[in-house]
């Protein structure tokens, strides 16, 4: 009857491929107990994301703040100005020229309210600033956007980045072979098991979380032994001012608006200890300033009085901007600006400064979280260079090269804010988002109308560990 | 969703990978917990402490080696952790190793019945008999899982294997009588 079997034969046989399904409540129980401790889990993750997100909010509605102060600032002097203005033409009929240069003169208007108060609002007066609020408003949201872009793009780096991981270990683990991997991982296991029957009583202890910890405290070694990290860094650099025109302080009260500009180059990092570090690097910034509605007369130096800081192009020329904002309130007095009869002016004309710098940085860094993605406080400081310096006019949609701004300085500083984003892609390799306020602290030598620049830059780059 | 896909998926705490991963493994698993169980019971508990442990412990997989002999490996760890703390496994007397080479005839013996005597056997018999027979750890490493010298692992599995050869007899005695 049958074959004749050893009992060992008999059992491996009959119990190959054994399979028997649990209870349906098993699973539910399980389930249960998974639900309770993510919940418990759930928190210092989500703090952690909504501790980055609640900074880069503080960042933009900081930024947004700025921009809108900027514009209620703008309200009240237009007004002063205004009253000043006509104040002086009911006084005295002098031309425009001259009002200027006494506009010029007196560095405080508010006296000359003391004691005429009259106050005169135009209509058209609303008209611009309207503008200027949705220009300021259309701006925060594309800031916005391209933030919100921003942050998708990194949760897409991020699971790619996992993948890759992923599947490096993969690899790794194919490279050595398999049976001095497993007998490792079981001699591993053996001494984690000696360990945890001498702490049986106080704790239970598992003990593929020994090995295991074992194998990412290793790895977390590699990046830290790395000092060293240098990559790019390219991103656009918005350019703004709490008040004052860096080209006459007369124009202190035009609505201007910086182009978002790219500024590039490289990264140096330098780790000092585990939570601090030190960064470097030169980077290209090109600037984009623009004031509105100016009008711009150009005379020989020997006939008319130059208002600018500018230094022309022509030997000898010279030329009176003109805010339209006066122009706007002398609307209803035209004979007394006889000059603008005889030559056609553009209102809506723009005068454009261009700066080129590179930049030096020098930060130090804090890290907040140093995980696979690591947060950073960073601050510090940067030296600027100027090596291009272009004053041109936008007027009857023509550009027209006038020279260069002699009130720049060639050398300058700034403050920098801001806070370091690094996403590791491997031990090596990381992305990394900055987002930085810098704020300009002597990029004007004089005559500046209070013009105190910021710049508010989003970089981001890939760098190298070594 | 592939096998690697639903363990990044668990690594991510998904309710639907975890549960994939169960429906996929819980079989395979409930059995290997039944033959080191004592009952029914007991295994349900190892099977439920021992997925826990698998979810929990989950992010610490790199997929080096098989997930399966992974899963395998903490299944067994959660029994074997079961009867650490019940301190049972220093209660059998040693006893010295007497190599029998047993065979029986395996016609109408039913896998119920094996279960049977394997969760009848005393715990240490037991776990040495599932894990050198059944699942192929060498005696070295047995001895130093269960904290026990190699001999001792030795002589516990020839005994087991004694008592399992006597309990198949009477049951072929007794259904020969009944014949």
């Amino acid at each position: 009857m049958g074959d004749k079997k050893n009992i060992e034969r008999l059992f491996q046989e009959k119990f190959k491929d054994y399979e028997v399904s649990p209870e349906a409540h098993v699973w539910k129980d399980i389930e249960q107990k998974l639900v309770k401790k993510r919940k418990r889990r759930v928190v210092p993750l989500w703090m952690r994301f909504a501790g980055a997100a609640a900074i880069l909010i503080v960042f933009i509605s900081v930024g947004s703040w700025f921009y809108n102060n900027n514009d209620t600032k703008k309200e009240t002097p237009n007004t002063i100005t205004n009253t000043d203005i006509s104040d002086k033409n009911k006084g005295n009929n002098s031309d425009k020229e001259e009002q200027l240069l006494d506009k010029k003169k007196s560095n405080n208007p508010f006296d000359k309210i003391q004691t005429k108060e009259t106050l005169i609002t135009t209509t058209n007066e609303s008209d611009p600033q309207n503008s200027t609020t949705s220009n300021v408003s259309s701006k925060d949201e594309r800031i916005q956007k391209t933030f919100k872009n921003k942050t998708k793009d990194i949760d897409v780096e991020m699971t790619v980045g996992q993948q890759k991981i992923v599947k490096q270990t993969q690899v790794k683990a194919k490279n050595t072979s398999k049976t001095i991997e497993q007998q490792e991982e079981i001699e591993q296991i053996d001494l984690a098991l000696t360990d945890v029957e001498e702490q049986s009583k106080s704790q239970k202890k598992d003990i593929t979380e020994e090995v295991l910890r074992q194998e990412s405290i290793e790895e977390l070694l590699v990046t830290n032994t790395k000092k060293w990290s240098i990559g790019s860094t390219t991103g656009p650099v918005y350019m703004n001012s709490l008040e004052g025109s860096p080209i006459d302080p007369s124009l202190a009260n035009n609505s201007k608006s910086s182009k978002s500009s790219l500024s590039y180059g490289l990264k140096v990092n330098y780790k000092l200890s585990d939570k601090f570090s030190l960064q470097s690097g030169i980077q290209n910034i090109d600037l984009a300033y623009s004031t509105k509605n100016v009008t711009v007369v150009v005379t020989s130096s020997l006939l008319g009085q130059s208002n600018t800081n500018i230094n022309f192009n022509i030997k000898g020329a010279s030329a009176q901007v003109l805010s339209n904002n006066i122009h706007i309130s002398q609307a209803s007095e035209v004979s007394q600006i006889p000059f603008r009869k005889r030559s056609p002016f553009d209102s809506s004309g723009s005068l454009e400064q261009n700066l080129r710098y590179i930049e030096v940085p020098l930060e130090a860094k804090y890290a907040l979280v140093q995980k696979k993605l690591e947060i950073n406080l960073v601050g510090g400081f940067s030296t600027y260079f100027l090596y291009d310096n272009e004053v041109s006019i936008n007027s009857f949609d023509k550009k027209t090269s006038l020279g260069e701004a002699s009130n720049v300085n060639d050398l300058n500083f700034s403050g920098n804010f801001g806070i370091d984003l690094n996403y590791n892609i491997s031990p090596n390799l990381f992305i990394n988002t900055s987002p930085m306020l810098k704020y300009q602290l002597n990029t004007y030598s004089e005559n500046s109308g209070g013009f105190k620049p910021y710049f508010f830059g989003i970089y981001a780059g890939l760098n190298f560990r070594f | 969703m592939s096998l690697n896909q639903l363990i990044n998926g668990c690594k991510q705490h998904d309710r639907k990978a975890q549960s994939e991963i169960y429906q996929l493994f819980s079989g395979k698993l409930f059995g290997l917990c039944l033959k080191y169980s004592r009952n029914y019971q007991e295994a349900q508990d190892n099977l439920h402490n021992g997925f826990l442990t698998i979810f929990d412990k989950i992010e610490q997989y790199k997929f080096k080696g098989s997930f399966e002999g992974w899963l395998k490996r903490i299944i067994i760890n959660t029994a074997l952790q079961t009867y650490r703390e019940k301190n049972v496994l220093n209660l059998i007397s040693e006893e010295i190793p007497d190599e029998v080479d047993v065979e029986i005839d395996d016609e109408n013996i039913s896998l119920d019945f094996l279960l049977d005597l394997i969760q009848g056997l005393p715990t240490r018999y037991r776990l040495v008999f599932n894990l050198y027979v059944l699942d192929g750890y060498p005696h070295k490493e047995i001895a130093s899982m269960l904290s026990i010298s190699e001999g001792t692992s030795k002589s516990n599995l020839s005994r087991a294997k004694v008592i399992l050869r006597n309990k198949i007899d009477l049951n072929q005695l007794k259904k020969n009588e009944a014949l």
